[in-house]
C-alpha cells in the first residue's frame, strides 16, 4: 500500500480502530503504519488531536437558561393567541366555527376579560372608513373592570344579523385612526389634559412617534366620551384602515419565501422585510393611532 | 402556569388558553418516556415540553458554544434552537429519532447563524471556565508541566476549531467532541456516508494544519 493511499484512509482508520474492523483494507493500513515511520507519525498526530478534542469539557448551561426559555415560549403563546388568533381561524373555517370560537371567547370574556372582546366586536360593526360622529347613541352597561364601558351604535346600517354580522366584520383586519380636531384656544386650554387622558390608555409596547399616540381600539369610545364630557370637544374623526388584503398578501409571500428557502435560494433579506411587515400589522390590530390636530 | 389547549376543529388546531395556578417554578418531573413527552408537547402541553427540552439544553448549549466560541452568543443561539424546536414540533414526524431531529435543528441553526453574521474570526475567545484551572485527580502522577501543556493544547484546539468553515466545524464537533457515530452524523446532517467520511477527513486535515501553524508561531516567539 502506498503512503498516499494510507494518508487518505487515516481519518477513517482512527475511528474504526475502536471497532476492531476486520476489513482487509484496514489490516493493510495497519501493516503499513507499523512499517512506515512518516505515516506512523501522521497517525499518532491525528490520534492526539482527536484525543484532545475528546478532552474538551462539557459546560453546564447558565442557570437561567431554562426559565428564560420557558418565559419566552409563554410570551410567544400569548402573542399568537391575541385577536389575530381567532380572526385567522374564523376566516378559514367559516361562520359556524367562528360562532363556536366567539361564543367560547365571549363566555370566557365575561368572566376574565371584561368588556374588551365584546367591545372589539362592536367596533367591527361600524362601517369602514366612515366618520363616526358624536351623535351616535350611547348605552352603558355594567362594567366588570374599573373604567371600561361598552357602547353600541344603534344607528349602524350594517347591524342586521347581530352576531353573524359581527363575525363577518370580525374577519376584517383593521387598524383605526383617531383625529381630534380642536381650535387654537381649545388647544391652549386643554392640550395638557387631553394628553394626560390619552396617556392613561396608551399601549406602551408600541414605538412612538411625535404627537401620535397608540391606544387600544376598545378605548376609542371612552376617549370620545371624555373629550365631550370634560372639554366639550366633539370634532373627532375615527376612520378604519383595512389591512386584510395587505396581510393576506404578506402571508402568501411568506409561504412563497419558505418554499424558495427549501429549494436553496437565499431569501434572508426578503424574509426579514416580510416578517417585519407582518409583525407591524399584527401589532397594530386592536390598536388605534390618535392625533391631535389644530384647526 | 398556562396550558394551551388545542381544539381540533375542521382539520386544524384552534388555541384556547387555560390558566392553572402554579405552586413552584421548578421543572416538574413527569416521568413519562420521551415519546409521550413529544406527543404531549405536540398537543400544547407546556410542562411536557419543559421536561422534554430540559434534557437537551446542555447538549444544545455545548454544541453552540463550540461552534461560536463565546458564551453570550452561544446562549442566544441555543435559545433560538429551543424556540425553533418548540415552534416546529408538530412537523416532527418520527421518521428519525427525536434526538437526531434535535441535533439536526441545532446544527442547521448554528451553521446558518454563523454564515449570516460571518463569525469566522471572533475577537474574543471563550474565557476558560474555572474547571480548566483545576488539576484532575487522575493526573496527579503527571508533572505539572505536562498538565499545563495539555491545557494549552486544548485551548489551541478550541481556537482552531472556531477558525474552520462552519460545515467542517460541525463535523469535528459532532464526531470528536460529542462522539456521534458516522451513521448518526449522516442522519443528523442528512449527508451520505461517503460525504461524512470525506468531510470529516478534510476537517481534521485543516485542523491539523492550523495547529501546526499555531505551534510554529508560538515557537518563533520563544
Amino acid at each position: 500500500m502506498e503512503c498516499s493511499e494510507v494518508l487518505e484512509l487515516l481519518s477513517e482508520y482512527v475511528d474504526n480502530e475502536r471497532y476492531k474492523n476486520n476489513d482487509d483494507i484496514y489490516i493493510e493500513v495497519e501493516k503499513h503504519i507499523n512499517e512506515c515511520h512518516s505515516c506512523k507519525a501522521e497517525y499518532e498526530l491525528l490520534k492526539s488531536i482527536v484525543k484532545s478534542c475528546e478532552n474538551i469539557e462539557e459546560e453546564d448551561a447558565p442557570k437561567d437558561f431554562h426559565d428564560d426559555l420557558i418565559n419566552r415560549l409563554e410570551k410567544e403563546n400569548t402573542k399568537a393567541n391575541r385577536s389575530i388568533g381567532f380572526l385567522k381561524y374564523s376566516k378559514k373555517y367559516g361562520i359556524a366555527i367562528s360562532a363556536a370560537v366567539i361564543t367560547i371567547a365571549v363566555s370566557i370574556g365575561v368572566g376574565m376579560l371584561g368588556g374588551n372582546k365584546k367591545a372589539k366586536l362592536d367596533m367591527a360593526n361600524i362601517k369602514e372608513n366612515a366618520a363616526v360622529s358624536q351623535d351616535k347613541k350611547v348605552s352603558e352597561e355594567n362594567a366588570t373592570s374599573s373604567d371600561k364601558q361598552m357602547f353600541t351604535s344603534g344607528e349602524n346600517p350594517k347591524e342586521k344579523g347581530g352576531l353573524s354580522t359581527a363575525m363577518k366584520d370580525a374577519e376584517k383586519i383593521n387598524t383605526a385612526e383617531v383625529n381630534i380636531n380642536i381650535t387654537k384656544s381649545e388647544y391652549k386650554k386643554y392640550y395638557k389634559d387631553i394628553v394626560e387622558i390619552i396617556r392613561e390608555m396608551e399601549v406602551k409596547t408600541q414605538a412612538q412617534q411625535a404627537d401620535t399616540y397608540i391606544i387600544e381600539e376598545s378605548n376609542i369610545d371612552i376617549l370620545i366620551k371624555k373629550l365631550k364630557d370634560n372639554f366639550n370637544i366633539e370634532d373627532v374623526n375615527v376612520s378604519y384602515i383595512n389591512l386584510e388584503d395587505k396581510y393576506r398578501e404578506l402571508l402568501s409571500e411568506r409561504e412563497k419565501l419558505n418554499k424558495e428557502k427549501e429549494d436553496g435560494i437565499n431569501i434572508d433579506k426578503k424574509a426579514e422585510v416580510n416578517q417585519k411587515s407582518i409583525e407591524d400589522i399584527e401589532k397594530s390590530i386592536g390598536c388605534a393611532k390618535v392625533k391631535i390636530n389644530k384647526k | 402556569m398556562k396550558r394551551i389547549c388545542n381544539l381540533f376543529l375542521g382539520g386544524e388546531y384552534i388555541h384556547l388558553i387555560e390558566y392553572i395556578p402554579i405552586e413552584s417554578s421548578e421543572v416538574m418531573k413527569l416521568d413519562y418516556p420521551e415519546r409521550e413527552l413529544v406527543n404531549k408537547s405536540k398537543n400544547g402541553d407546556m410542562d411536557a415540553f419543559s421536561e422534554l427540552i430540559s434534557s437537551y439544553e446542555k447538549k444544545i448549549y455545548n454544541i453552540a458554544l463550540r461552534m461560536i466560541g463565546n458564551r453570550e452568543d452561544a446562549y442566544d443561539m441555543a435559545q433560538e434552537v429551543c424556540i425553533k424546536i418548540y415552534k416546529n414540533i408538530n412537523s416532527f414526524k418520527g421518521d428519525s429519532s427525536f434526538s437526531t431531529w434535535v441535533y439536526r435543528i441545532t446544527s442547521n441553526v448554528c451553521i446558518d447563524e454563523i454564515r449570516k453574521k460571518k463569525y469566522a474570526m471572533p475577537l474574543t475567545m471563550v474565557n476558560d471556565s474555572a474547571k480548566e484551572f483545576e488539576i484532575p485527580i487522575e493526573s496527579h502522577n503527571s508533572l505539572p508541566e505536562d498538565i499545563i501543556e495539555r491545557k494549552e493544547k486544548i485551548k489551541d484546539i478550541k481556537k482552531c476549531i472556531i477558525e474552520l468553515p462552519p460545515e467542517y466545524r460541525i463535523m469535528i464537533i459532532l464526531r470528536d467532541i460529542r462522539g456521534h457515530s458516522y451513521e448518526e452524523i449522516s442522519n443528523i446532517l442528512n449527508l451520505n456516508m461517503g460525504t461524512v467520511k470525506s468531510r470529516l477527513s478534510r476537517a481534521r486535515a485543516i485542523l491539523k494544519d492550523k495547529l501546526k501553524n499555531m505551534e510554529q508561531i508560538r515557537n518563533q516567539i520563544v
